[in-house]
């Protein structure tokens, strides 16, 4: 699946909305092509077959070499 | 390539330090002998974006009255080394490979900075880097700082992002240094540079004080020559309660180790040099007694790999939001490209991402429980043409490291031998959580049967 590659306004309003006013023309518009690879890599994203499945960000090892 | 001979700068680390400690080598004259490398080979390798000359000289002199009148502070004592530039240590430039840090001074140590002067190790400078210690895959030459380059064949990468600590180590512009590996950038200069490479779980070394990439998968680590100069290292800085350096001697007769190709999911077959290393190292180690089995990964390498792309970017861009949004054209391409697809990268997947890894990682526990190590390929390419691609992105992507950042296991990379372009060759060591020592023995018996220490890169004119 890949999705559409969305337009330079689209992606400049996306990042002005969170700040990133100073991205030049060419940034937004490497911008637009990432944002299908990035979407296309989270809806390929296997999803855990439970809701007990917690995130591993309670998963830290601590000393153990 | 050469025999590499005596010079001082071709000793091992753990070789410069018997000879320290038995009086027959000064720190001084190894440091200065080091340097003089550098003067000789740095302007081909770029290993280093700073050296500290004075500091070096003072550290080696101290080292050696402290040895002369019978203190050795540790098995590193006068053995001179490099970290890479995202390490700080104070009243030296940080810049971390970025103009968007040019004049940035620490005030402090890192603590594996502390800790390995502390040691009496002598610090030699700030060995050059991947911008913030990450990258895209690429190399686009558009970095403050020359891009270093491979030893062992200067037209080719050195594997990122600790890129001068691999240069550093193989050329011998360093007996030993420290990188930082978040998926895969201590273990992959050290396979495209022939070295030893280690990365333990996260608080096996403490992080602070050097720049984040990812707060969940960032692990610093030692690239060293050989692997008793890995384990040395980690005797420093891990603090392990019997050291590692004795227990390089315990007995692979005996030992259950899984062999472990795949899955390799949507990514190649290894390079057939590569493949038919690693076939004849496990020959070997099954010639010294280890019981071999197949054991397969309970998904795709791929698979981890993607997971690691939605939680690298997105952290990468939390981090570095500021600088994202005040200097992005400052940034170097790769830098900025992670950044951006970070910015992309939803809330909604980035926690599944995270709970993916949590079952990876619960997979690869139970996988790799019953046995006292597994081996799998590093890289499954020889290191590519610097800047080519898609050697370069192949050469970075395509690996079986990644799934061990997601599963947090002691993880090292080794040379298996060298292509027949003369490139090194390498293959990768996991063992269980609080069992690091088994995966050094291991590859310390692979190394004593096998003669690629023997060799080191020709760089003389």
């Amino acid at each position: 699946m890949s999705q559409k590659k969305p337009s330079l306004v689209e992606i400049e309003a996306f990042a002005h909305r969170y700040g990133l006013t100073k991205l030049a023309p060419e940034h937004i518009a490497r911008m637009a092509e990432l944002a299908v690879y990035v979407g296309d890599l989270g809806c390929m994203l296997p999803r855990p077959a439970l809701k007990e499945h917690a995130p591993a960000a309670t998963f830290m090892p601590g000393k153990q070499c | 390539m050469t025999d590499a001979g005596t010079k001082l700068w071709s000793l091992s680390a753990s070789e410069a330090s018997r000879r320290l400690e038995a009086g027959t080598l000064t720190s001084r004259a190894l440091t200065e002998a080091v340097l003089a490398r550098m003067a000789e080979v740095d302007g081909k390798i770029h290993s280093y974006i700073h050296v500290a000359t004075e500091r070096a000289i003072k550290a080696a002199t101290k080292a050696d009255a402290e040895l002369k009148s019978g203190r050795r502070r540790s098995a590193l004592h006068g053995v001179p080394f490099g970290v890479k530039d995202n390490y700080d240590v104070a009243g030296l430039a940080a810049t971390e490979g970025s103009r968007l840090r040019l004049g940035h001074i620490p005030e402090r140590d890192a603590p594996v900075v502390h800790d390995l002067e502390e040691a009496g190790a002598v610090l030699l400078g700030k060995l050059a880097t991947w911008e913030y210690g990450t990258g895209n895959g690429g190399e686009y030459f558009d970095l403050p700082f020359p891009t270093a380059r491979n030893p062992w064949d200067t037209t080719r990468f050195t594997g990122g992002s600790s890129t001068g600590a691999g240069a550093s180590v193989a050329a011998g512009t360093a007996s030993f240094a420290m990188g930082s590996d978040t998926t895969g950038s201590v273990r992959l200069p050290a396979a495209g540079c022939g070295l030893v490479g280690v990365i333990l779980p996260q608080g096996g070394i403490s992080g602070d004080g050097i720049l984040p990439n990812c707060y969940s998968l960032d692990v610093p680590g030692p690239l060293t020559w050989t692997v008793e100069d890995a384990a040395r290292v980690l005797d420093v800085l891990a603090r392990p309660d019997d050291s590692y350096v004795r227990a390089l001697s315990r007995q692979v007769s005996g030992m259950r180790i899984g062999i472990l190709r795949g899955p390799l999911g949507r990514f190649p077959a290894p390079d057939a040099s590569m493949s038919s290393a690693f076939e004849e190292a496990c020959a070997v180690i099954g010639r010294l007694g280890a019981h071999l089995e197949d054991v397969r990964l309970p998904m795709p390498v791929s698979e981890c790999f993607d997971v690691t792309r939605l939680i690298g970017p997105a952290e990468s861009a939390a981090i570095h939001e500021a600088e994202l949004r005040e200097r992005p054209g400052d940034m170097g391409f790769a830098l900025r490209d992670k950044l951006l697809a970070g910015s992309l990268v939803r809330a909604v997947d980035y926690i599944h991402a995270q709970r993916q890894r949590r079952l990876i990682a619960d997979a690869i526990d139970t996988m790799l429980r019953p046995y006292d190590a597994i081996v799998t390929y590093g890289p499954l390419h020889v290191a590519p043409r610097l800047g080519v691609e898609p050697e370069m992105s192949a050469f970075t992507v395509e690996t079986c490291l990644t799934p061990f950042n997601l599963s947090a296991h002691p993880a090292m990379v080794q040379c298996t031998g060298y292509s027949t372009e003369g490139l090194p060759l390498a293959w990768q060591i996991v063992a269980n959580r609080g069992d690091v020592v088994s995966a050094l023995a291991l590859a310390a018996a692979y190394e004593q049967a096998t003669p690629w220490r023997q060799r080191r890169p020709r760089l003389e004119s």
